[in-house]
């Protein structure tokens, strides 16, 4: 079981991807940085990061197109679900769907730190906050 | 050799077979210098600690915490989902 674990990939999503670039002693930045199980994440979630970057951190455009940089050179960037794939997905949180879609699809772990997420997206994909990835690893 | 056109904007496009060459995509970030009479132009070396490190300091300029995170998440995820999939 361990093994099986340790090879399915990981998807992050962008509280991962904005807690890792953000915070460099959190788990979430050693995930995203260090961890050496392949990673994905999907475009929808990169538009989230830019807007985040630019309106809540007031990043400038320089520094938001290095971060996305640093992401493509930890993860693998894929196009974003279509609206009837997404619609066959149900969860509190429309913004939530393109990104268990993209999980589902690629049969991925999705790491959220959204503990509602995790949660909701467990019936359709297996889901793990940073910390339970991490303490997994290590038993 | 290539010619290319400077805009009104003083705006050029870089010939399709160097981009794909040098992997120069949309938000690829270009260095432009100067050498004597040469415009020199270069794909940006960045040092990622240094983008680390100012985006930290933007958060904290900011005062994004690690428990602001989901809830900015879920406000900004659901802008751009209503720009993407119009819902």
């Amino acid at each position: 079981m361990l093994s099986n674990m340790a090879n399915k990939p990981l998807f992050l999503d962008t509280t991962v991807l904005f807690s890792g670039l953000s915070f460099q002693y959190g788990i979430s930045h050693k995930i995203l940085l260090e961890h050496r199980t392949q990673k994905y994440t999907n475009e929808f979630a990169i538009k989230e990061l830019r807007k985040i970057l630019k309106e809540k951190s007031h990043a400038d455009e320089t520094a938001i197109n290095y971060s996305v940089d640093i992401i493509k050179e930890a993860c693998l960037i894929v196009a974003d679900p279509s609206r009837e794939e997404t619609s066959r997905v149900e969860l509190t949180d429309k913004a939530d769907k393109p990104i268990v879609c993209s999980a589902m699809k690629l049969n991925c772990i999705l790491i959220t730190e959204d503990r509602r997420l995790r949660k909701e997206a467990a019936k359709y994909v297996e889901t793990k906050t940073p910390e339970e990835l991490i303490s997994g690893r290590q038993h | 050799m290539t010619h290319v056109n400077v805009n009104i904007h003083g705006q050029i496009t870089l010939p399709a077979f160097i981009r794909k060459k040098h992997r120069i995509g949309t938000s690829t970030v270009l260095e432009v210098a100067e050498r004597d009479s040469e415009i020199i132009l270069r794909k940006a070396a960045f040092v990622k600690e240094d983008v680390l490190k100012e985006l930290e300091a933007l958060a904290k300029q900011r005062h994004i915490t690690q428990k602001d995170v989901v809830k900015i998440c879920r406000e900004i995820g659901r802008k751009v989902y209503a720009e993407q999939y119009g819902e």
